[in-house]
């Protein structure tokens, strides 16, 4: 069938399994040195057409050929654009359905099976083809686009492997499985009708995984360009906090009317519970709680601390100052108490100036009222329930609410 | 489980198959999802799933009075961490040459950190600074011994989980995805303007 003898093949073979490394690093790495030791080897698997030389003199690379096997074989990417023009291969099936029909019409036996046998590989070709590209791409797709590693260029191949999906929906289309029906539509061999009906088949099968796949590619392509824009509103803010040293979230983002649901965090509540120690169900493991709680013997813990000397200085003594007014308001106000009678600070002014005099003190009216009142104002809220202060003023010309104060007297309320 | 899982909600948890893989499964069912947002409703709040990160929290309904100190405290310790987790983010990024931010589900291992940091100065001043601010504060000088505070304070904050105690294999929760929330509002709602055409500027520098 295929023009060689199985020895030829199985030649070739022996060929790429004696040189396995050699050729796995030619491949991997993309060329290989054609040093002295294996100068024979690489001639060798030249002439096998396994190897070609590469444009830097001396080295050599994997055959496009053989690559392209490896490849498909490697599940690696390249070959997944292989574009089936599905009208040049419909148009192909339909004249070997032709020539098929004529042959057995003819009773053309052998040419009749010729033509199966075209039709049959051909058939092959076209699904194993498409199947070998949806499978890349599903590939693809499965391993995030793993065969390329900068985010750009998983976009970009995003991009094209969904453009060449949408390309195979539009070629699949050119199929029509009506007119495929109308290939049978005759007094065919059983066989025959076989593959033909197989074919429809694969392709209602295949259209909806197109389908299923572009889909997938296009949420795919979505999410690689929401992570290519995350990526780059993080570095843009990042750069934008250290141009702006004094930027800071808002206080009341939580208020903004625009924050999105999903920034909406809810507070941290606080979860705790008391027990109900008249609950008599949970006595027992109750008692047991409290039981090893008492228990607790382990004795704290002494840390080793750090310890340093602290100097002593001796203690001074110093003499109790008291005020000399300060005691005579305290006189007032016990004058009030004991009275139980109001007393005018002026009055009391007046009447201590001879008691004064001789202590050598003296004080100006207007200091006095002032000291009294303040010393009103440092008594406690009880002492200040107690004791009433009442102002003796007189509203200043033309203010409504500022007053001049002549006097004040303290009073029991 | 239900028990559990509102527990984790009320308190705060960011549920997502990384941190609590139990009650995730567990919310990913619809009728439980259902059943506490129903319940959750009582108290004010949603059960909210964040689609891009696969994670549930809760979200409060409306700001009124009895709510309002509560989230005044919350938005102040988010806006106290942003600007140190942007930094991070940002750090982390550079060092690892990656430009796929860290989000739910990332894996980080910080023993592949350390050489970049080592052999970088830029990386180094960078990452002094971080830990010279809260919460990343430390009096540690060695490049590794910050990095690993680092790390072990975003573990404590939730961000970050290990597998095993000793593992140098961190993984990402969803918690981080909300930063990018975050960023996208503030860019999004014109709160900042962030430079845009820098990004490009240092591709061309770098060609």
């Amino acid at each position: 069938m295929a023009g060689y003898d199985a020895g030829q093949v199985a030649e070739l073979l022996r060929k790429i399994g004696a040189h396995d490394e050699l050729l796995a690093n030619a491949y991997v790495y993309g060329s290989v040195a054609a040093d002295e030791p294996e100068q024979r080897t690489i001639s060798l698997l030249h002439k096998a057409g396994l190897l070609r030389p590469d444009d830097e003199p001396g080295e050599f690379r994997i055959t496009t050929d053989f690559k392209r096997m490896l490849n498909r074989l490697m599940r690696k990417q390249s070959s997944y654009r292989q574009l089936t023009d599905m009208g040049k291969v419909i148009e192909a099936l339909e004249e070997t359905v032709y020539d098929y029909q004529q042959a057995i019409q003819a009773k053309q036996g052998d040419d009749a099976e010729f033509y199966l046998d075209q039709l049959d590989d051909l058939l092959y070709e076209t699904k194993d083809g498409l199947n070998t590209n949806l499978d890349n791409m599903h590939y693809a797709i499965v391993s995030q686009f793993g065969f390329v590693s900068t985010l750009a260029n998983k976009i970009r191949q995003n991009e094209r492997y969904l453009n060449h999906a949408q390309n195979l929906i539009t070629e699949l289309q050119q199929i029509d499985p009506e007119s495929c029906y109308e290939w049978i539509n005759w007094a065919c061999p059983n066989d025959f009708a076989r593959k033909i009906t197989g074919f429809i088949y694969w392709f209602n099968q295949t259209l909806p995984r197109l389908r299923f796949i572009i889909d997938n590619m296009r949420l795919s392509l979505f999410r690689l360009r929401r992570d290519e824009k995350q990526a780059s509103q993080l570095r843009n803010m990042a750069r934008f906090l250290r141009q702006h040293p004094e930027f800071e979230l808002s206080d009341n983002l939580f208020e903004e009317p625009t924050l999105p649901e999903c920034l909406k965090i809810a507070p941290v509540m606080q979860l705790c519970s008391y027990v109900d120690t008249r609950n008599t169900a949970i006595e027992t493991p109750l008692i047991a709680l409290v039981q090893s709680l008492r228990k607790q013997n382990n004795p704290p813990e002494i840390k080793p601390r750090e310890s340093a000397e602290v100097t002593i200085s001796s203690i001074e003594k110093l003499v109790y100052e008291s005020d000399f007014f300060e005691e005579q308001t305290e006189l007032l106000f016990e004058q009030v108490i004991r009275s139980e009678e109001p007393v005018s600070a002026i009055m009391f002014w007046q009447q201590a100036q001879q008691k004064w005099r001789e202590a050598d003190q003296q004080i100006n009216p207007l200091t006095w009222i002032e000291l009294v009142f303040s010393y009103y104002c440092k008594l406690t809220n009880e002492q200040q329930d107690a004791l009433d202060i009442k102002m003796k003023e007189s509203l200043d010309q033309g203010t409504t609410h500022n007053y001049t104060y002549s006097d004040l007297e303290i009073c029991l309320r | 489980m239900f028990k559990k899982t509102v527990q984790q909600l009320l308190t705060g948890a960011v549920i997502c198959e990384t941190a609590y893989p139990e009650e995730f499964e567990y919310l990913k069912a619809v009728s439980n999802g259902q059943r506490v947002d129903d319940f959750l409703e009582n108290l004010d709040r949603n059960l909210t799933y964040l689609e891009s990160a696969d994670a549930y929290y809760c979200t409060f309904q409306q700001v009124d009075e009895s709510n309002n100190a509560e989230l005044t405290v919350l938005f102040s310790e988010m806006r106290a961490v942003f600007r140190p987790l942007v930094e991070f983010l940002d750090l982390l990024l550079t060092a690892s040459h990656a430009d796929l931010p860290l989000r739910a589900k990332s894996m980080v291992n910080i023993n592949t950190l350390f050489d970049p940091f080592e052999q970088d100065q830029t990386l180094r001043d960078q990452l002094r600074r971080l830990t010279s601010i809260k919460p990343f504060k430390t009096n540690k000088v060695e490049t590794r011994e910050q990095l690993v505070t680092v790390f072990q304070k975003l573990e404590e904050m939730h961000y970050l989980v290990r597998k095993n105690s000793g593992s140098s294999r961190y993984y990402a929760t969803a918690r981080f995805d909300l930063i990018y929330l975050l960023i996208e509002f503030l860019n999004d709602a014109e709160k900042v303007e962030l430079p845009e055409e820098a990004q490009t500027q240092q591709e061309e520098l770098l060609f």
